[in-house]
């Protein structure tokens, strides 16, 4: 073979395609195949003289490339230059197609040879010919002429005939023109101002640390109903199929996460009629920009997108490697910078059957193995119907990720007609799957009787009146007891002048005092406001203020509670029985229960009321999910304050069974907490998981047999297993103090794949997974989880416009409450929790969820919790921080490094990690991330403080320095110069050196070598040099030296 | 007294007698980290001295033996025990005689550490021109620029003999320069000063391929990124496997090589002669 003399650039299109193969090395993605299968034999030395003569005949293929260190260059062989050997294709597997794979993916290397290889796979029913192809010369239409023409010169080899004489018309050229200035200025005002994050998908996975190109496909065949659903689409909106198949696509990935404002590539053979038939690479994939307002009428959407995929058509003539300047890639990565999805509109798919040489044959698709898109959809109509191809790769979905796309697409498709008037944000987006599983997860229905806690417990007292309701360390209170200590609260609360519906502040540890409060309250028509007692003072000063409430249930001592036109009515204790009968509650269902104040993590403390009907059905939902019996005792562990303690304290009490009331002290010792549930046989406990981490060691072994609720915060998938392999029944909720205490629930038996799920709805409950448009999301696409149902609460006492933000009304199940958690139904139909949506954090570009690095962190075997913050959010040292718990002291940083180098891609792993004793906690004990934030923000203070001890004088005073660091800071245009900062490594490069050196000499008097300014590139060690060498300094009583 | 090389950078000064030499080119104003970043990450406790080229301008008519030379001739009279030698780039094929003979006067031979090592050849010499040219686009057009580095395409087709295709791009340069460092008011002197350094670059390259470092190499760990026209990523498979005893490779750009910090981890275990991932 001679090598070819006359070679040259390739066009950047060309260029393309090779960086793809430098950034991933190795790869097949582009590799293209034409291969059939004849029913019986193949001659190799007759397909060897018809291929000699195909690449004789077309330029494409006689055209080699040669990379080099720098570039690529291009090069035609003369006509007869070589032979392409036909062998045989060996039959390893035993899977003709795999064999066939195995054959297409094995490399083409650009090294001045034809990118070109051909072999035959010899088979006991037929043999199949293969002919692999680099993409740089070919493409699918090429595949088509090329089968064409190699039908007819093989007959012509069989029968003996000149090769010469076949196929005597030239064959067709094509040199694609450069494209003109007129068509680049189309695309640069098409695409200017695309954020290509708006690409990002709400569904499937990021790249992994090392992103490969590994693909899959999938096929779909859609019913013969949709292909004429999509032909009666055509004439209704008035838009040629494709747009309609397009139009559904960007439905489709706008529905899952991307756009509104999203560029789909949508390959266009670029071929003019006159070269129809020429073989080489002449596709172009046009960016289209599509726009799913949400407001945009299907009808609407279909319009616009036809408009820009005709003007796309007609401006297809610019390959989209010659747009790089409009988004300019901020790192190297083998993606392109305009679009990651790929609608591949193939509407003359012929007959993959065939004759040759009087021998059926047929088309076989035989893949590379990649993907160079996240997703591709090729879209093949018939008469029949619409066959849907799906390529994707393995690393961002898995196969049935795919599936549920291809079904909901369809169903898309199928709902076309009804949906022309509607918007876009109302199309419903779900396939038949998604449906049945989410409508199965929230049939729910259940009866809550009685309707009312204080009904339930009036009833108790009733029936079993001496029945122990409440066990406070020595002391125990009766049924009875209990209750008529509620009506002399119910009486002193009259008294004090309290009218129904008002709210009375309880401020009261947990004991038979405060159950009595609770119940008197209810008694009296009140609304009770727990306060901890122990909470600062001026947080209880607020609640009381904001809550309005005229009465405080106190200890008499607490006298600094009254006042301000608030009245201090004392706590009651059970007095002895009396002959007195136990006066029913005068509550409905419809009636408001309580005002409890959460913090949240901005914002004053704000108020959320919460009815009886919401309270009673958490209450009986868990009594029988608990398997409450009167038998049972049930711990009261957590802060009246925190509205998950009501479930400890009603639930015991409404199936007739006893409160033990556990310390404080129960919630940090896992000794004390242990004895506690041995002591009074507790068969209900529940904690948030950073308590469950404080006590576990101690109290896990008590645990075994009992009923455990977990919830409150983000459960570490180590600690759930921890708790499970105590032998306790683990119950994980979920929900927020807004749709009353729980509103999911699982019982978790093992954990999988590090994931654990908060479950399905509890009774009466329905989830709803909704996007920022508002549109109900499928399973598996990440969004905000909300709420509605009977545990929905009133609103917020006193703010009706966040009330009218935070509860909205859908039209189906009424009021519901947007928790800002992000989230998303499993294919089981629990849901799993990804942390709050205001975790969700932008660094450098990247879409983060801070709860997901948590995640990770926390699967390190000795991590017991972790905390990722975002410190300088926005700003330019923008930094992740992880705080982390673990066992064993500093020396875990490295390991825990490492192993967030191994499982997190590199934009996420954290700068910085911080291994604490313990991390701080909020009053609910919650991790306390505000107070984290501070930590690192101080932490970061702290580490720049020592090279800038003055902010105003970086250059500590020293006068040659500071005339460096204004230098440095005017060559490299930066403001953040120190006297260490590196010129190289800021920006600079020797030609800026040699200029900065050069600049040197009138202020310094010194003739610096540019030697010495790379051997010495700060402006502290070259102030040293210039001193040595004699400088002056300029500023008048310097030099010290 | 404290011992002040004549040839080399003092990177790590902490009065230990036992000595790590790196060998780079640290005199060209690079902007990606170097070994001073490493050891400002290592902290080790031994000297670390850093190879430093003859002053620019010098090295007509040098060879590779004069570098190596003087180079050993600062160990040597420094009286300091070579514990290991590090290598970056093309200063990986100069670590190998070094290390050789270290090992000849020693009783243990030094460990030897070699991050993206490579061989220079005329592809490597033109690479390094080629990227020069197209870093001063503030001083030349566009025009100016690809003009420039067709004529370094057709220098590096012509010339197979690396000092004539080194003398030919370095005289290209310095027309280039000449056009462009005048147009941003450099003096001839700092003209002159420019163009030297890359000259003195490529003559380094070009004596380092007297160098045969293979039998060295055999026997070296070294530390890879995953840049593709670096170090050993260049090499066939086969002859990636053969030609180091150990190959740790990472998920890196070659520029962020050594500031990395899961890399001075492996490096502090290699130089500790512990087996990395113990911990």
């Amino acid at each position: 073979m001679t090598s070819p003399t006359e070679t040259h650039p390739a066009t950047r299109k060309e260029e393309a395609l090779w960086l793809l193969e430098t950034m991933v090395p190795g790869t097949s993605a582009n590799h293209l195949s034409l291969a059939f299968r004849v029913e019986g034999p193949l001659r190799a030395d007759a397909l060897e003289r018809a291929l000699i003569r195909l690449t004789g005949r077309h330029r494409a293929l006689r055209t080699v490339y040669r990379a080099t260190d720098t570039e690529l260059r291009r090069s035609v062989l003369p006509p007869g230059q070589f032979r392409l050997p036909v062998g045989d294709i060996p039959a390893a597997t035993g899977d003709a197609i795999r064999d066939l794979e195995a054959f297409v993916a094995q490399p083409l290397p650009l090294d001045g040879t034809p990118p070109l290889r051909a072999g035959v796979l010899r088979g006991a029913d037929g043999d199949t010919f293969c002919l692999v192809v680099h993409h740089l010369v070919f493409d699918t239409a090429s595949a088509t002429i090329l089968r064409d023409e190699l039908v007819t010169l093989y007959e012509a080899a069989l029968a003996g005939r000149d090769l010469d004489a076949e196929l005597t018309e030239p064959a067709a050229e094509f040199t694609e023109p450069e494209p003109s200035e007129a068509h680049l200025a189309y695309w640069h005002r098409q695409l200017a101002g695309f954020d290509r994050q708006s690409l990002e998908l709400s569904y499937g996975r990021p790249d992994g640390p090392t992103p490969d190109l590994d693909g899959e496909q999938l096929t779909r065949d859609l019913s013969p109903e949709i292909r004429a659903a999509v032909r009666q689409a055509q004439k209704d909106l008035r838009a040629p199929e494709a747009v309609i198949l397009l139009s559904a696509f960007a439905l489709l990935l706008d529905g899952h996460g991307a756009g509104p404002d999203l560029v789909v590539g949508s390959p266009v053979n670029v071929r003019p009629p006159a070269a129809e038939r020429a073989v080489g690479y002449h596709i172009n994939v046009v960016p289209l920009r599509l726009r799913v307002d949400p407001t945009l009428t299907l009808a609407e959407l279909v319009r616009a997108t036809r408009d820009t995929f005709l003007d796309g058509l007609a401006h297809s003539g610019v390959p989209v490697d010659d747009l790089g300047d409009v988004a300019p890639s901020a790192a190297t990565t083998w993606r392109n910078p305009l679009f990651r999805h790929v609608f591949n509109y193939v509407p003359t798919v012929g007959d993959p059957r065939f004759t040759l040489a009087g021998t059926p044959a047929t088309l076989l698709a035989v893949e590379n193995g990649c993907s160079k898109f996240d997703l591709e959809f090729f879209v093949m109509p018939s008469d029949e119907g619409i066959r849907l191809r799906a390529a994707y790769r393995t690393e961002n979905f898995d196969a049935t990720e795919v599936a549920a796309l291809l079904e909901r697409y369809e169903a898309l498709l199928a709902g076309l007609l009804d949906h022309a008037a509607t918007p876009v944000a109302e199309i419903p987006l779900l396939g038949p799957t998604d449906r049945a599983v989410i409508d199965a997860a929230n049939a729910t229905r259940a009866a809550t009787d009685p309707a009312t806690v204080p009904a339930a417990i009036h009833a108790r007292a009733l029936a079993t009146p001496g029945a122990t309701a409440v066990v406070d360390g020595d002391r125990a209170a009766g049924y009875r007891a209990l209750w008529l200590a509620a009506q002399d609260v119910r009486d002193a609360l009259r008294a004090a002048g309290l009218a129904p519906g008002e709210v009375v502040a309880v401020v009261a540890p947990r004991g038979v005092e405060l159950v009595a409060a609770v119940l008197g309250t209810w008694l009296a028509g009140g609304v009770y406001m727990p306060i901890d007692p122990d909470h600062p003072a001026q947080r209880i000063a607020y609640q009381l203020a904001d809550s309005a409430a005229p009465v405080v249930l106190a200890p008499p001592e607490r006298a600094e509670l009254a006042g301000e036109g608030r009245v201090l009515v004392p706590l009651r204790a059970p007095r002895e029985d009396r002959d007195e009968p136990l006066d029913a509650p005068p509550t409905t269902a419809d009636a408001p229960a309580y005002l409890m104040y959460t913090s949240g993590s901005t914002g004053r403390p704000k108020g959320t009321l919460v009815g009886h009907a919401a309270l009673a059905n958490l209450t009986a939902h868990f009594a029988r999910e608990l398997d409450a019996t009167p038998d049972d005792a049930g711990l009261w562990l957590t802060t009246f304050s925190f509205d998950i303690s009501g479930l400890e304290l009603y639930v015991p009490l409404w199936a007739g069974g006893r409160v033990v009331v556990a310390p404080d002290a129960a919630r940090l010792d896992g000794a004390v907490l242990r004895e506690l549930l041995e002591r009074h046989d507790v068969g209900i406990v529940e904690a948030t998981p950073t308590t469950w981490r404080a006590v576990l060691d101690a109290a896990g072994p008590a645990l075994a047999g009992r009923r455990v609720l977990c919830g409150g915060e983000p459960l570490p998938a180590p600690l759930a297993e921890r708790l499970i392999a105590t032998g306790c029944r683990l119950h994980h909720v979920y929900g927020p103090t807004e749709t009353t205490i729980w509103s999911t629930s699982a019982v978790l038996t093992k954990v999988e794949g590090g994931r654990v799920p908060v479950g399905r709805p509890i009774s009466n409950t329905v989830v709803l997974v909704r996007d920022e448009a508002g549109r109900e999301l499928p399973l598996g696409v990440r969004g905000e989880l909300c709420v509605a149902g009977d545990g929905v609460a009133f609103g917020y006492h006193d703010r009706p416009e966040l009330t009218a933000e935070r509860f909205p009304t859908h039209p189906v199940h009424g009021r519901f409450y947007r928790t800002g958690d992000v989230a998303f139904w499993r294919r089981d139909g629990a849901l799993e929790l990804l942390g709050r949506g205001d975790r969700q954090v932008k660094l450098r570009g990247n879409r983060i969820e801070l709860g997901e690095i948590e995640s990770v962190l926390s699967r390190h075997p000795e991590v017991k919790t972790a905390a990722v913050v975002l410190v300088d959010a926005g700003g330019p040292d923008a930094a992740l921080v992880a705080f982390i718990e673990g066992v064993g002291g500093p020396e875990l940083t490295d390991s825990v490094w490492e192993h967030a180098r191994g499982e997190l891609p590199r934009a996420v792993v954290p700068q910085e990690f911080v291994i604490a004793d313990a991390l701080p906690t909020t009053l609910n004990d919650k991790v306390d991330y505000p107070a984290l934030l501070r930590l690192a923000e101080e932490r970061r203070a702290a580490a720049a403080a020592p090279n800038a001890t003055d902010p105003a004088d970086p250059a500590g005073g020293d006068p040659l320095v500071a005339q460096l660091i204004g230098l440095w800071a005017e060559l490299l245009e930066r403001g953040d110069i120190t006297p260490d900062t590196n010129f190289f490594a800021h920006g600079g490069h020797s030609l800026m050196g040699a200029i900065l050196v050069q600049r040197l000499e009138p202020l310094t008097g010194v003739s610096l070598p540019l030697a010495e300014l790379f051997a010495d590139p700060t402006p502290r060690r070259l102030a040293a040099r210039l001193r040595a060498a004699g400088a002056q300094d300029s500023a008048p009583g310097a030099g010290t030296e | 007294m404290v011992f002040r090389p004549a040839r080399c950078n003092v990177l790590n000064d902490v009065g230990s007698n036992e000595l790590i030499l790196a060998s780079d080119f640290p005199a060209t104003g690079r902007t990606i980290p170097g070994f001073a970043d490493l050891v400002a990450k290592l902290r080790p406790h031994r000297q670390v001295w850093e190879t430093a080229p003859p002053p620019a301008g010098t090295e007509t008519g040098l060879h590779a033996t004069d570098y190596v030379d003087a180079w050993l001739a600062d160990v040597r009279e420094s009286g300091l025990r070579v514990t290991a030698v590090l290598g970056y780039c093309v200063g990986g094929v100069f670590a190998a005689p070094l290390a050789e003979h270290i090992a000849s006067w020693q009783d243990e031979p030094p460990a030897v550490i070699l991050f993206d090592p490579e061989r220079p050849d005329g592809a490597l010499i033109h690479r390094h021109y080629h990227e020069l040219v197209a870093g001063l686009s503030s001083v030349l057009s566009t025009d100016e620029i690809q003009a420039a580095q067709e004529r370094g395409r057709k220098a590096r087709e012509q010339h197979d003999d690396l000092p004539a295709l080194a003398a030919e791009l370095s005289s290209l340069f310095a027309d280039v320069g000449e056009v462009g460092f005048t147009r941003v008011g450099l003096d001839p002197a700092r003209r002159g000063e420019l163009v030297a350094t890359f000259r003195g670059f490529v003559h380094y390259l070009v004596v380092a391929a007297e160098v045969d470092p293979v039998p060295v190499w055999r026997r070296a760990t070294a530390v890879s990124s995953h840049s593709p026209l670096n170090g050993l990523n260049v090499l066939g498979a086969e002859e990636r496997d053969t030609i180091v005893a150990r190959d740790i490779r990472f998920a890196l750009d070659h520029g962020d090589l050594l500031r990395d910090d899961d890399v001075v981890r492996h490096v502090a275990d290699a130089l500790d002669g512990t087996p990395t991932g113990a911990r």
